[in-house]
């Protein structure tokens, strides 16, 4: 009897202990929710209080009504679109082609898809400005998808890689000897199969767009501007204007947690599928 | 429907892997054709060449009468069954049998049309809007035949279709494949590494061993008159036991054990005739050994039995024969119980031999099999 | 050329043109503005110094001290991210099925914003208005809440701003950790519980070993990402106070763009890079191909 009690107090432990260790991850957002419902004076009280007195929108229609916020998330929207459509146009092929038509050719490709994983953004922020300049296409949309996509590209690559990997090379030969040309089965059997593959990775390439800050702060300046700058702009403008700056804040993680949370199954399982499988 | 043909075939890998080596036959028009052999004997590869998903490396592949070396699959009006089946696992089996004719450009109403004679012909039409997940290994094993069957090809390919199959089903498509190939008679190439399958779907079966062609012939043909010691193992189950052996005059002596062979033996072999202590293999198959207490026979050995297992219809008895052992290089063939090369006998259930008795086996002497050592050829 | 590899090359091509013309060409700026003495703002007027300027960047204290804060930065992230994400990922294997919740909730920072991590993190630090430290008095750590200055103590400030990264990318390490783990067939830990190996030993003997792979993974990509980080500490305390949490790649960025010191920002830039690809090199050979013979 008393080995089955210390077994039930074990699980208890290890119960609150996996409580506590989530709801002290979960505390520090909740927190900035609250704040940002705060009155704006309320906010920077002291001492701080955790939950709102009373329930207040200032803090939104000040960064949703007052700012150029707005324009930012349109620019940040767009350029995450583009980013995506384009990653995956590029990355879909070549991810496929390398694991399936494995050769010295796709290794060494896939292998600088993997260092270009590595290179810092600082180091080729500058570079970038100068190529950008010569193209005329500084502060502009385009090029900012172009930098963007730059480091999708590679992120899109090795995830697809990973899905591919599982796709039996039969299916393309079968498609073969079903009439189709190499592309025909690409594109008629392989992609529909791929389906929730691209999924992911589509959205992981909208997500490092919607996140990317460095790129967005060397490139744009006025028309192109994207949230995540602005936001920044508000941090060193109004140093003390802690209450718009949640409110931004939240409005600007608040899309990406709820395509998060809908889709979480989907997205762990890619981002453990591509860590796992190495 | 189209004869295949195959002139000096040969691939080789980038690697400089010679996969396959002048490899020429021909296919008749209708025939069922079965290549088998051993794990990588390159039965899978040139199957694959002529399905036109491996390239050749060198010489000359016709189907009906035309050069398709360099023609791609989609263009060489044949259809093939995958070892895993390939099935379009996002497509319904209707889709999935549908695609071919689709690629093909048919019209609505005829694809609708032979895809349900095809799902009638094969017993699927309940199945039909179901996704190949839901399908059980055998429906799935119909579904891709159905998926070739559809398109009227020149030719059915087929690579081990029915290996992921279990045996009881394997045997029940079997039967089916082959009686479906008699009524469509389309010519059939079925790759297998099983030789009972090859032996019982065949019209003819050509055996590979290390990319190099063996023989091909008729299934009986291969069992009573292989070319060589390799297919003379391979062929038949248990694998004919080979030991060396000397023939002198009529006399053969195998270790300690000596007997006569018969006259029929040297008309068949006229090469045997007037040996004088000549070194040659034999080969004894285990169905022409039996227990010589219950039945006699003119040829009869002594040896040391190892191992007796009990099968109800027949017993197979693992036998230490006191002359060397041959290993005719087919690896799933050797018998080896602690180290000690044994011969198999497949007794009458009704002897008593146990382990580690010393038997009086009767051998079946018109049958034996004569090998040259060196050449490892049949001596005719 | 045959038609596979015609195929090939069609497909490959897109995405290999596109990462030539904008990661390729780029680094070859990079290393090519590092072998010049010139200015961000003119990039035209050039002089030739060769390399003057790695020489520089390789004596240079202050460039000296922000490579060594950004290894104290990723090791003290990486360690914490790790023993947090790990732990997390065996509570969450102990009790299985009923992890799913757990899992979701403690998901929810992975796709946080990094720019909403630093403000966030920013906020609960910060002076005194900063609740963290309200905690702490509360729990009876600290007597008064201005007894800690995170972001103000030019000794913690480096360890302050990690606070985000380890709160942002926990989640990653558990969730990754948490596959390898269920991937760990069954039996294997059973049979070592037969062999009479106690919960330790099976950790030590089974789990840690069958981890391997996930763990390289999980030290390679961190460890990277750790040390690349720009925005996180940028949007906390812009490197400041006095330069104290001035990370290699801010001080990269400092010298780029408000110094204006092409030439020299691009020497140091391209030794990131290097550092960067050869240390992630290391740890693929060294972890993950001994964990695959």
């Amino acid at each position: 009897m008393t080995d089955v009690n210390q077994r039930d107090i074990g699980k208890a432990m290890i119960n609150a202990a996996a409580l506590v260790l989530v709801l002290s991850y979960a505390l520090p957002y909740v927190y900035l929710l609250m704040t940002s419902l705060k009155p704006a004076a309320d906010v920077q009280q002291i001492p701080p209080h955790f939950f709102p007195e009373s329930i207040s929108f200032e803090n939104f229609r000040e960064v949703l009504v007052n700012s150029t916020l707005p324009h930012a998330f349109a620019n940040s929207l767009i350029v995450a679109v583009l980013t995506t459509i384009l990653s995956l146009i590029l990355a879909l092929p070549a991810a496929y082609v390398a694991t399936q038509y494995r050769r010295k050719l796709t290794v060494v490709f896939l292998l600088f898809a993997l260092v270009t994983r590595m290179v810092p953004a600082v180091s080729l922020g500058v570079p970038l400005f100068q190529l950008l300049k010569s193209l005329g296409l500084l502060d502009t949309v385009p090029g900012l998808v172009l930098a963007h996509t730059s480091t999708a590209v590679p992120l899109a690559l090795l995830l697809l890689a990973a899905f591919f990997e599982g796709i039996p090379r039969d299916l393309e030969e079968a498609a073969r000897m079903d009439g189709c040309t190499r592309f025909q089965a690409f594109r008629k059997i392989i992609l529909p199969v791929m389906k929730s593959g691209i999924a992911i990775t589509a959205l992981f390439s909208f997500i490092a767009s919607w996140n990317e800050f460095l790129y967005a702060l060397l490139l744009t300046s006025e028309n192109s501007k994207t949230a995540p700058i602005v936001i920044a702009e508000y941090n060193s403008v109004f140093g003390l204007a802690w209450g718009p700056m949640t409110a931004a804040a939240v409005v600007y993680s608040l899309p990406v947690i709820a395509i998060t949370l809908a889709l979480q199954k989907q997205i762990i399982g890619g981002l453990t599928f591509g860590a796992v499988k190495g | 429907m189209a004869e295949i043909s195959l002139n000096k075939i040969n691939k080789i890998y980038g690697d400089n892997f010679h996969a396959i080596h002048d490899l020429t036959f021909d296919i008749k028009d209708g025939e069922f054709m079965v290549f088998v052999g051993p794990s990588g004997c390159g039965k899978s590869t040139a199957l694959r060449m002529i399905a036109g998903l491996e390239s050749i490396s060198s010489g000359e592949l016709r189907i009906g009468g035309r050069i398709v070396n360099d023609v791609d699959p989609k263009d060489r009006d044949i259809a093939m069954v995958f070892q895993s089946y390939a099935l379009y696992p996002h497509k319904t089996v209707r889709e999935n049998i549908a695609f071919p004719l689709l690629m093909a450009g048919l019209d609505k109403a005829e694809i609708a049309a032979r895809v349900e004679a095809a799902a009638r012909t094969l017993e699927l039409t309940p199945h039909l809007d179901r996704k190949p997940a839901h399908l059980s290994g055998g429906q799935r094993q119909r579904v891709a035949m159905g998926r070739a069957i559809v398109r009227q090809p020149a030719a059915f390919l087929m690579d081990e279709p029915l290996s992921n199959l279990d045996a009881k089903l394997r045997v029940q498509m079997r039967a089916e494949i082959a009686s479906l190939q008699r009524n469509l008679k389309v010519t059939t190439i079925y790759v297998t590494h099983d030789q009972v399958e090859a032996m019982t779907m065949g019209d003819r079966v050509a055996v590979l061993k290390g990319g190099v062609l063996q023989q091909v012939d008729t299934p009986q043909n291969l069992y009573s008159r292989p070319v060589n010691m390799f297919v003379a193992a391979f062929i038949g189950s248990p694998s004919m036991n080979l030991y060396e052996a000397t023939l002198d005059g009529t006399e053969l002596k195998l270790g300690s054990n000596t007997f006569n062979i018969p006259a029929s033996v040297f008309a068949q072999r006229p090469s045997l005739n007037g040996a004088i202590r000549r070194h040659l293999v034999v080969g004894i198959r285990p169905e022409h050994m039996n227990d010589a207490t219950l039945h006699p026979a003119s040829a009869e050995i002594k040896a040391h039995v190892k191992l007796v297992e009990a099968l109800g219809s027949e017993a197979m008895v693992h036998l230490v024969i006191d002359a060397p052992w041959i290993d005719a290089g087919d690896p799933d063939a050797a018998s080896d119980i602690g180290h000690e090369r044994t011969a198999v006998a497949r007794f009458s259930p009704k002897s008593s031999v146990r382990a580690d008795d010393n038997a009086r086996v009767a051998i079946a002497a018109e049958e034996l099999h004569f090998f040259d050592p060196q050449t490892r050829k049949s001596l005719w | 050329m045959s038609s596979e590899n015609r195929f090939v090359l069609g497909m490959l091509m897109p995405a290999a043109l596109f990462l030539g013309l904008l990661v390729a060409y780029p680094i070859c700026l990079l290393i090519y503005n590092s072998l010049f003495a010139v200015k961000t703002i003119a990039p035209d007027v050039r002089e030739w110094v060769g390399l003057a300027n790695y020489v520089n960047a390789l004596t240079s204290p202050r460039i000296a001290e922000s490579a060594a804060r950004t290894i104290k930065y990723s090791v003290f992230a990486l360690a914490f991210e790790f023993l947090f994400g790990f732990c997390a990922a065996l509570l969450f294997n102990a009790i299985a099925d009923k992890s799913r919740l757990h899992r979701t909730v403690f998901a929810l920072p992975l796709m946080v914003p990094p720019i909403v991590a630093g403000l966030l993190w920013r906020f609960l630090l910060i002076g005194n208005i900063g609740i963290l430290n309200y905690g702490l008095v509360a729990i009876g750590l600290i007597r008064d809440p201005g007894d800690i200055q995170w972001l103000s103590d030019q000794d913690l400030v480096i360890y302050s701003v990690a606070f985000a990264d380890i709160w942002l990318t926990t989640s990653f390490v558990a969730l990754v950790s948490y596959a390898g783990l269920t991937n760990i067939p069954k039996d294997l830990i059973e049979a070592a519980r037969i062999d009479g190996a106690n919960a330790l030993r099976r950790f030590w003997h089974v789990t840690l070993p069958m981890m391997r792979p996930v763990i390289a993974v999980v030290v390679i990509v961190r460890g990277v990402d750790a040390a690349k980080t720009f925005d996180l500490i940028w949007i906390q305390t812009q490197g400041g106070p006095a330069h104290s949490s001035e990370v290699f790649s801010m001080n990269i960025y400092q010298r780029m763009v408000r110094y204006g010191d092409l030439g020299s920002a691009s020497a140091s830039a391209t030794l990131f890079l290097f550092v960067m690809i050869l240390l992630a090199a290391l740890a693929y050979w060294k972890i993950w191909r001994s964990a695959h013979d």
